[in-house]
C-alpha cells in the first residue's frame, strides 16, 4: 500500500474515527487526542494492514484497543485508592449540544465497557455484526447479546418505559436543533 | 479477555482464528443467553423492549454520531497527517 493510498484512506476515515471517540468516551479532547495516538500507531505499523482488508476497521481497532487498555490501566491505578479520584476521572461531555444529546451521552457512560462499544459500533457507526466482532476481537453471537442488552440497559438508564415518553416529536425536535446550532425552548 | 496490542496483523481475523479460543467464561455466559434469547424464552434485558422504542434509541445514537461525523476535519489531524506522511515518503 503505498502512502498516498493510506493517507487518502486515514483521511477519509477521520470524520467516522473522530465520532467513534467521541461516542466511545464521551469527552471531545479526550477522543481528538485518541484519534491523534491512534494515527501515530497506524502509521508506524502500517506493514501490518493487510492491503484488500478494510482500512477504516483497522483504524476503529487501533482506537478501542488504544482506549481500553487506557481505562484498564487507570481501573488498576485507581484500585486501592479511597475513590475520591475515581469521581474526578468521570468524563464530562464538553461538547455545547443539546440536553437530549447530553442525556444520551451521559447515559452511554453508565453501560459497561463492552456493551457501550458493541451498541456504537452497530447502531450509531452503522458497523454489522461481524465488523463489529472483528473490530472488538469476540464472537457474532457475543456482539448480538452486547447490543441487545446495551438497548435495555440504555432505555432504563434514560428512565423510558415506552417510546411515548419522548415521543418522535421531542426527539426529532432536540436532534434538529442540535445539528442546527438553534436553542429551543420547550 | 485476551489483550492484544494494536495493530496485530491477526486480529482483523477474529473470527476466522476462533473467537472461541478468546473466549472467556463472560463471553460463553453471554453466548448462553444469547441463545436462549433465540429459542424465544425472555431474559429480561433487551426484552420486551418495543419496536419504536429500539427504532428511538437507534435514531438519537446514529444522530450523535452523524453529528460529529459531519464536523470539518481539525487542521491538527491534517497536519499530523502531512507530517506522517512526509516520514513515510522520506524511509
Amino acid at each position: 500500500m503505498s502512502s498516498v493510498e493510506v493517507k487518502d484512506g486515514v483521511i477519509k476515515a477521520l470524520p467516522n474515527l473522530r465520532a467513534f471517540a467521541v461516542s466511545l468516551c464521551g469527552n471531545l479532547e479526550r477522543a481528538d487526542d485518541l484519534v491523534q495516538e491512534t494515527m501515530l500507531k497506524a502509521f508506524k505499523s502500517i506493514e501490518s494492514f493487510e492491503e484488500g482488508t478494510n482500512l477504516k476497521a483497522w483504524l476503529f481497532t487501533i482506537l478501542r484497543n488504544t482506549y481500553f487498555s487506557e481505562r484498564r490501566r487507570l481501573k488498576r491505578e485507581i484500585e486501592d485508592a479511597d475513590g475520591v479520584h475515581a469521581s474526578k476521572l468521570a468524563v464530562h461531555p464538553e461538547q455545547d449540544g443539546h440536553m437530549a444529546m447530553r442525556e444520551l451521552q451521559d447515559a452511554l457512560k453508565l453501560l459497561p465497557d463492552d456493551q457501550r462499544e458493541a451498541l456504537i459500533l452497530v447502531c450509531a457507526a452503522g458497523m454489522s455484526y461481524e465488523e463489529a466482532a472483528a473490530i472488538s476481537g469476540c464472537a457474532v453471537g457475543t456482539i448480538k447479546s452486547r447490543v441487545n442488552r446495551a438497548r435495555g440497559k440504555l432505555s432504563e438508564i434514560m428512565g423510558i418505559t415506552s417510546a411515548d415518553e419522548f415521543g418522535p416529536d421531542a426527539a426529532t425536535g432536540a436532534i434538529l436543533s442540535h445539528s442546527t446550532g438553534q436553542v429551543r425552548t420547550a | 479477555m485476551t489483550k492484544r496490542t494494536p495493530a496485530e496483523p491477526e486480529q482483523m481475523n477474529p473470527i476466522k482464528d476462533g473467537g472461541s479460543q478468546r473466549e472467556g467464561a463472560a463471553d460463553k455466559k453471554e453466548r448462553a443467553m444469547e441463545t436462549t434469547r433465540e429459542m424465544g424464552h425472555h431474559t429480561g434485558d433487551g426484552e420486551g423492549l418495543d419496536a419504536r422504542l429500539q427504532a428511538q434509541i437507534g435514531y438519537k445514537l446514529k444522530a450523535m454520531y452523524e453529528d460529529i461525523a459531519n464536523e470539518p476535519i481539525p487542521d491538527k489531524f491534517l497536519d499530523l497527517l502531512r507530517k506522517l506522511d512526509g516520514q513515510e515518503r522520506g524511509n
